[in-house]
């Protein structure tokens, strides 16, 4: 098989089947370990993943069903940290973890809409909507009008509850817009549907780079047109999710749209093409957090990098990323846009280590060695982190749709 | 009632709700300013003042005519105006974002697309102007109650200043976004915003 040019490329590699095996020396250098040795530093990182995350969640000895949800959590999380540390593979665990958080999100969601249950991503004042990221991003002008009000009237309750902000910059110094691909709770949608084919149907679909930038265009207006309406428009119009909670009456034309509206889109990006293009559509084209977390992500120290002396330029990389980042010619710039997700499929799919994980563009020194020298990559730092904060926001729901499946179970 | 004391009034109301007269302009207009990317200050602000001409002449013609009616006028208002106005911003931002990605076509040759294309500011300011937002109405029902021609087109002539200062920041943030990749991005919220006002004032034109 050879380009145009006459340049050879590599065997055809598809998402989901198994990765060309690297070869061991130049996969060590983006983290992957094969020695026994890793038996013992996998657990430890398992062991850090956990602690905090049990530290915090806590035990109820009152609530049974819970706390073994919480339990059963906890061993879920460090089994991922295990594992993605054990295989030197990221993205294969993480997509495990991602969508098995998704669909917790999903039946803990329904479950609060019949009524069996509480849930934190109701607020009583965005009226049937919840009050995700994703509408904190495009309603941001609304709550600095809110700041605005609250500044004239000194009516200071205003201030601060709806902003959800100091949780914000926490998990974006953390980590950045890895969220989209780590924490978020409906990205796991469009992530495992992506992955349900080995090969995608229509193979020859290239996105044209310019149209990368919707989501940030999609994040304009929803930010712009909310504060001119004084409503959450993204919600109201535009969000998938809306389609299963109470927007499923039938009153009048205006509903019908948004019901039309809620089934193309999330039938399309969420779904459809996911499938047909093995890209996650709705996370890289229509997402506005992603583009607001594009913007401040920057903050993190994360990054994926290019590496030019390891970079062969076969391209595997453009193939793999879901999220329409790379380009063709982005491997020949060692340019990794801000939209960059750090799931991990490209550095999976390299088969050079020419992709890794790095603080600020540079790969962490270990010179000390042994186990210590192992667990200080960046990549290792990286999981942890994106573990914590997924593992911490997977924590809110997942033990109590565990706990609430095993009494529908054991009914 | 003397006038400097109108004028303050006007002005004062103005000031009070300027950022909504703000986030009512912005959806169409910050999208416009992106797409058009013009060089520099000087460019952007040309743009700026035609847009608020467009809002100015708006305005003054409702100050004017509201207060040449007076108080028979109060609860008469066609309820229409306002999603006419919605309808034609959606409809004229829809058409220049056509004319200006099919620029070199035929229709872009067109003398008249061309012409109006120039003073696309000064009509959507216009059609943005008689937006009846909450502000525009109290000023309404004010000058409504003033009952007189001159008076009313000086209270909205204060009052458009008084809202204004809060559109001028935008004059100054358009040419540090001046950037190709904004340009698009400005083309495709400026779809979805065409689309937004265009359905609006469709919606609000069939419910009446």
């Amino acid at each position: 098989m050879t380009e145009k040019d006459g340049r050879e490329l590599p065997q055809e590699h598809h998402l989901g089947e198994e990765p060309i095996k690297p070869d061991a020396e130049k996969k060590k250098g983006h983290g992957g370990h094969f020695n026994a040795k890793s038996w013992a530093a996998s657990f430890l990182f398992a062991l850090a993943v956990v602690a905090p995350l049990a530290a915090v969640q806590g035990f109820h000895h009152d609530n049974v069903p819970l706390a073994l949800g919480r339990a059963v959590w906890l061993i879920f999380v460090g089994t991922i940290g295990f594992l993605i540390i054990h295989t030197g593979s990221t993205s294969r665990w993480r997509a495990l973890f991602f969508v098995v958080m998704a669909w917790a999100f999903i039946v803990h969601f329904k479950a609060f809409l019949l009524g069996l249950g509480h849930s934190p991503f109701f607020s009583p004042e965005v009226q049937e909507v919840p009050y995700c990221h994703i509408a904190m991003a495009s309603t941001f002008l609304n709550t600095l009008y809110q700041q605005y009000l609250a500044l004239q009237s000194g009516s200071w309750k205003l201030w601060g509850p709806l902003t959800l902000g100091f949780l914000w910059l926490a998990l974006t110094l953390a980590i950045g817009q890895a969220w989209c691909s780590w924490g978020c709770f409906y990205g796991g949608l469009d992530d495992g549907f992506s992955r349900v084919l080995k090969k995608p149907l229509w193979k020859r679909f290239r996105l044209p780079p310019r149209w990368r930038d919707l989501p940030a265009a999609i994040l304009l207006f929803t930010a712009l047109a909310s504060l001119s309406s004084m409503l959450p428009v993204f919600c109201l119009w535009l969000c998938p999710l809306k389609f299963t909670t109470a927007f499923l009456d039938t009153y009048g034309p205006t509903r019908w749209i948004q019901i039309a509206l809620f089934t193309g889109i999330g039938g399309a990006a969420l779904v459809v093409l996911p499938v047909v293009l093995k890209k996650r559509v709705f996370c890289g084209l229509i997402c506005p957090f992603g583009a607001w977390q594009a913007f401040f992500g920057r903050m993190s120290p994360f990054r994926v990098t290019i590496n030019p002396d390891r970079c062969n330029q076969c391209g595997l990389c453009v193939r793999a990323c879901p999220t329409f980042v790379l380009e063709e010619d982005s491997p020949a710039r060692q340019d990794v846009s801000a939209y960059c997700n750090r799931c991990g499929e490209c550095i999976d799919a390299c088969p050079t280590g020419g992709i890794t994980y790095t603080l600020l563009g540079r790969e962490c020194p270990h010179p000390s060695g042994g186990l210590l020298g192992e667990l200080m990559e960046a990549r290792t730092l990286f999981v942890l982190c994106a573990l914590w904060v997924g593992g911490a926001v997977g924590g809110v729901f997942v033990p109590e749709t565990l706990a609430r499946l095993a009494q529908v179970l054991c009914r | 009632m003397p006038l400097i004391r109108l004028l303050v009034e006007g002005f004062t109301l103005g000031l009070s709700t300027g950022p909504y007269c703000l986030t009512a302009c912005a959806p169409i207009l910050v999208p416009y300013l992106l797409a058009e990317q013009r060089a520099g200050w000087r460019g952007n602000g040309l743009l700026l003042a035609e847009f608020m001409g467009g809002r100015l002449v708006a305005y003054v013609l409702f100050g004017f005519a509201a207060g040449l009616a007076g108080v028979k006028l109060f609860g008469h208002f066609p309820p229409w105006i306002m999603s006419a106005a919605l309808l034609a911003s959606g409809l004229l931002m829809l058409s220049y974002l056509l004319v200006k990605t099919t620029r070199g076509s035929k229709l872009c040759a067109a003398a008249w697309v061309s012409k109006g294309i120039r003073h696309l500011p000064f009509v959507l300011g216009f059609a943005l102007g008689i937006n009846l937002c909450p502000p525009f109405v109290a000023g309404l029902v004010r000058v409504l109650a003033l009952g007189s021609a001159f008076l009313g087109t000086i209270y909205f002539a204060s009052f458009f200043m008084g809202t204004s200062l809060y559109l001028l920041p935008l004059a100054v943030a358009a040419p540090i976004l001046s950037l190709k990749r904004l340009q698009f991005i400005g083309k495709l919220s400026g779809t979805l915003a065409g689309m937004w006002f265009t359905a609006s004032g469709i919606f609000g034109l069939l419910s009446r």
